[in-house]
């Protein structure tokens, strides 16, 4: 069963084009992201499947119905604001966001403390949300979207702006949801490593439309064995890098230019690559087939466009 | 209807938990409003003292400024709250959220206003206590007489409220607007037209003129007619009505120009 839908969705900002006719539908129960550059419309898109950016056309349903008058099956965490009261402890924001909710009682009491607990945040329920670490605040926002118990949880950038060790707290608790709670999310990030370790499936957005819409093991299998890494005995110089950059392959230039990633289409394309290092004497210390990993194979899809 | 006992419920809780953790700003505002009270008062009464009217013939209008400050605290924050909350929640980016729920914005808002409103009411009545034992001036006050025209012409000040709010959903800086129709609020607890229509058709002015002569004329709830009761009922609902019609226009506007959360 489809738990979204997005048919046809357009939203414009005066001559600005947001969102352009896209469209995609996600399974009950499945993980997905949305991927794209800054100002390729995810955002956009999240706040109008939410209903609370009204799209200028096309159609938004929540197991089947118009998304208007769907809001309880929807919660969501958004992108670079606190979603949270700080000064409030993360028990009574929780409290708070259910009750705004119009839910309450010894049920929700009980749910909150599992929450609590589960996010390892038990030791911190009453201490106010504006002395804890921004981690911790990221924590007590993403449970704030669980308190609710809807079926459907949009999340903004979850990683945004985290430390390592909270970067990492916050993939254990979205691969705790993901695995154990039989939700369905609609992911947006920039983190390819998260969309990679946890959805199966992936929107990439471009300038407002989708340039792709596939299962992230297709598209990893679509890009494999495409990408080969050539370490050299020494930096390349500025004409070097110029001169491979006019042979009309993808190169990447890493490591201060002693190392080229290169994507290529037919795997006997990478001697024509060797000949033309050897014809301007750049010496190779070692050549392999590299992983592709997901942040690769967004950057050929989005045309490196990421800011 | 368990949803607006929970949503007023958590909302109260807020409210009280936030004015025990802003302390410094609950204080000084209560001791703001004091003060403020106390310099009017000696004021008009040294004004009384210099027209060569005795302090004790002075009485009514002494009365008579008590109850309308009262009244003009209260109304303050039944305007005031919703626009002063939408601004708060987008500076906070708890906008979104609010708009989520499967209650409407408008009355998670309304409720709230009214939690608001509770504990404001009983910030006054301490106020207002303290006011008299120290200005020695004592009314006679039948609590349920002033509170039963508040509750019912409240709802008109909370409509004006809404329609601010749905300007502060728009265009976030309101508070010019706000300062201005505070003034205007002062008319409406202070002046009372002899046309009952005229009295009837501006928000809360019946209801305020009500609560003047249950106070200072020495007459109670009871002695309103029916007709009294309908006039200020219409005149809420009517303002309410405006207020409700006003305010979803608004978060439609917003949420066409995806202005909601916006700061």
């Amino acid at each position: 069963m489809e738990a979204i839908e997005v048919n046809e969705l357009s939203k414009y900002y005066g001559n600005l084009k947001a969102v352009d006719d896209i469209s995609f539908s996600i399974k009950k129960g499945e993980i997905c992201g949305i991927l794209g550059p800054n100002g390729s419309g995810k955002t956009t898109t999240i706040k109008c499947i939410c209903n609370l950016i009204i799209p200028d056309s096309g159609e938004i349903k929540i197991f089947g119905e118009d998304n208007k008058k769907s809001m309880e099956y929807i919660s969501a965490l958004f992108e670079g604001t606190r979603n949270l009261y700080w000064k409030l402890t993360p028990r009574e924001n929780l409290r708070y966001f259910a009750g705004i909710r119009g839910l309450g009682g010894k049920k929700v009491e009980r749910h909150i403390d599992e929450l609590l607990d589960r996010f390892n945040l038990s030791d911190k329920k009453d201490t106010m949300v504006n002395n804890l670490s921004r981690g911790m605040q990221q924590k007590v926002a993403i449970a704030m979207t669980l308190v609710c118990d809807t079926e459907i949880i949009l999340l903004d950038e979850p990683t945004l702006g985290l430390d390592v060790q909270s970067h990492i707290d916050i993939k254990e608790v979205l691969m705790d949801i993901v695995s154990s709670m039989n939700k369905t999310i609609l992911l947006s990030t920039h983190d390819m490593n998260l969309v990679q370790d946890i959805c199966k499936d992936v929107v990439i957005l471009n300038k407002g439309k989708i340039v792709a819409q596939d299962s992230v093991g297709a598209l990893m299998d679509m890009f494999r064995s495409m990408t080969y890494e050539i370490v050299l005995t020494e930096s390349l110089s500025k004409d070097d890098e110029k001169y491979l950059s006019n042979l009309g392959y993808d190169f990447y230039f890493v490591n201060n230019g002693t190392k080229i990633e290169v994507d290529i289409s037919e795997v006997n394309e990478i001697y024509a690559i060797i000949d033309s290092l050897r014809e301007k004497s750049i010496f190779i210390k070692e050549i392999k087939q590299k992983d592709n990993n997901f942040e690769r194979i967004f950057l050929n899809i989005t045309n490196g466009e990421v800011e | 209807m368990k949803k607006i006992y929970y949503l007023f419920k958590v909302s109260l809780e807020k409210n009280v938990k936030e004015l025990y953790r802003y302390k410094f700003n609950t204080i000084s505002n209560l001791l703001i409003f004091y003060i403020l009270f106390m310099v009017m008062f000696s004021g008009l009464k040294s004004f009384g003292m210099s027209l060569g009217v005795s302090p004790l013939d002075m009485g009514e209008n002494l009365e008579g400024f008590i109850v309308g400050y009262f009244l003009w605290t209260i109304i303050m924050v039944a305007y005031s709250d919703i626009a002063f909350s939408i601004i708060d929640d987008a500076s906070k980016g708890t906008l979104e959220q609010l708009n989520m729920s499967n209650i409407n914005l408008s009355q998670i808002l309304v409720v709230r206003s009214i939690s608001n409103l509770l504990i404001e009411t009983i910030f006054s009545i301490f106020l207002l206590l303290i006011i008299m034992e120290t200005t020695g001036h004592w009314l006679e006050i039948n609590v349920l007489s002033i509170l039963i025209p508040i509750f019912i012409g409240v709802f008109s000040i909370l409509g004006i409220g809404l329609m601010c709010g749905g300007l502060a959903l728009i265009f976030k800086r309101v508070q010019s607007l706000l300062n201005i129709i505070q003034y205007f609020l002062i008319v409406l607890v202070a002046t009372f037209p002899r046309s009952r229509i005229i009295s009837g058709l501006l928000p809360f002015n019946y209801a305020a003129g009500s609560i003047f002569s249950t106070m200072m004329g020495g007459c109670s709830f009871r002695d309103f007619s029916a007709l009294d009761y309908g006039i200020m009922a219409g005149n809420s609902l009517l303002y309410f009505i405006i207020g409700l019609f006003v305010f979803n226009k608004c978060v439609k506007v917003a949420k066409c120009r995806g202005l909601l959360g916006q700061y």
